[in-house]
């Protein structure tokens, strides 16, 4: 089960995910990720309330990283708790993000 | 390119369209669990096995091993992102790279960097990506040398039962930059330690309550029955992760790759993989 909000400031887009982002759950949070807005400088994904996050929830962030890099805005990853931070730090998603953020600039 | 749209005699009933799409399926698992299960390598005074047990009909873990014309062995065990058929289709793409690129690399880590450069373009199109461990065993030194794609190390089980911190060795997923470069880190294993890779589908299968099976109980089942050959610590694990999900459905691909060191010089006699001369 996933739930999902979503606030936008100005060029600024934030979007909260609450439960679980896998093979299952997957479509509406990949559905949000393609209605960002045309003209958004940043997005945050606030994983607070994230209780797992399977292989196909990773590569949608990476897929928004990627997407990111080719639409020109930051993406940045809040709230994520120990344990989900321990799956994207070794699967590589940090080191993505790092690499493609300084290419970017 | 053109292209078929998904069309059938509308003559078939829906019936005898499921029943051929089964019958589909059913030779794709065939050929996947042949490719998975191919013949282990033998070694003298130690063992090598591997498992794979989809959660689906068919999955996108892979595991492979590759014998060196030095003697030398490459393991290698992957978990594709997703489920069933279209990560069992990357499965099979990612093991004729690891094949490939085991007979023109020197060591893991290269064999990572080839592998990425094989499939990156392809990944990235289609949004995907495959986390693999890649390691070789010297049986002269014997010596694991290992570099990391994004996936678990391995856990170290050393002959007196204690558990093995190794050092770590960090690298990105295949798929994720087009330009990676994979660091190696090497071990070495003493008589009648245990080497066990692993995929994710181990440490987070579920139980009724929700919780995971986690690394701690899997250290603590391998420190219980290291000692046994290598399919025993297969069916060991198996058993204990049944007997903790009781019955909780699969949710995830299983896979375990297994190198246990015996008493005495350790020698790869013989394989089911082509030798290079």
């Amino acid at each position: 089960m996933i739930k999902l909000s979503k606030k936008v400031e100005g060029n600024l887009c934030t979007i909260y995910v609450n439960g679980i982002l896998d093979y299952a759950t997957m479509e509406p949070f990949n559905k949000e990720i393609q209605a960002i807005e045309e003209g958004t400088k940043k997005v945050i994904i606030n994983f607070a309330e994230l209780e797992f996050i399977d292989s196909t929830g990773v590569g949608s962030i990476i897929n928004l990283v990627h997407e990111a890099n080719t639409k020109h805005f930051e993406v940045e990853l809040d709230g994520v708790s120990d344990f989900i931070h321990e799956i994207l730090e070794t699967i590589g998603v940090f080191q993505i993000m790092e690499t493609l953020q300084k290419e970017g600039q | 390119m053109y292209r078929r749209e998904f069309a059938y005699d509308n003559s078939q009933s829906n019936g005898d369209v499921n029943k051929t799409l089964q019958r589909e399926i059913k030779l794709a698992q065939n050929i996947q669990m042949k490719l998975l299960n191919g013949d282990k390598p033998k070694i003298e005074s130690g063992e090598v096995s591997g498992v794979s047990i989809p959660a689906r009909l068919i999955g996108g873990d892979y595991y492979d091993f590759y014998l060196l014309p030095n003697g030398k062995l490459r393991i290698v065990i992957g978990d594709v992102m997703g489920k069933g058929i279209p990560a069992a289709m990357l499965m099979i793409l990612t093991r004729g790279a690891f094949r490939s690129a085991s007979e023109s690399t020197k060591g893991p880590g290269e064999t990572l960097t080839a592998m990425n450069k094989a499939l990156y373009a392809d990944l990235r199109a289609l949004g995907s990506f495959v986390t693999v461990l890649c390691a070789e065993w010297d049986p002269e030194t014997d010596t694991l040398t290992y570099a990391n794609a994004g996936h678990s190390l391995p856990i170290v089980i050393e002959n007196d039962g204690d558990l093995r911190e190794i050092p770590k060795v960090k690298g990105v997923m295949l798929g994720g930059l087009p330009e990676s470069q994979y660091n190696e880190n090497a071990i070495h294993l003493g008589e009648e330690s245990l080497a066990y890779f692993y995929t994710d589908g181990i440490t987070e299968a579920v139980n009724k309550d929700g919780d995971m099976y986690k690394m701690e109980r899997l250290q603590d089942t391998l420190i219980q029955y290291y000692s046994l050959q290598v399919n025993e610590i297969e069916e060991s694990v198996v058993q204990a992760l049944d007997d903790f999900t009781e019955g909780v459905p699969q949710k995830d691909d299983i896979t375990m790759v297994l190198l246990k060191i015996s008493n005495g010089k350790t020698d790869i006699t013989s394989y089911n993989s082509p030798i290079l001369n």
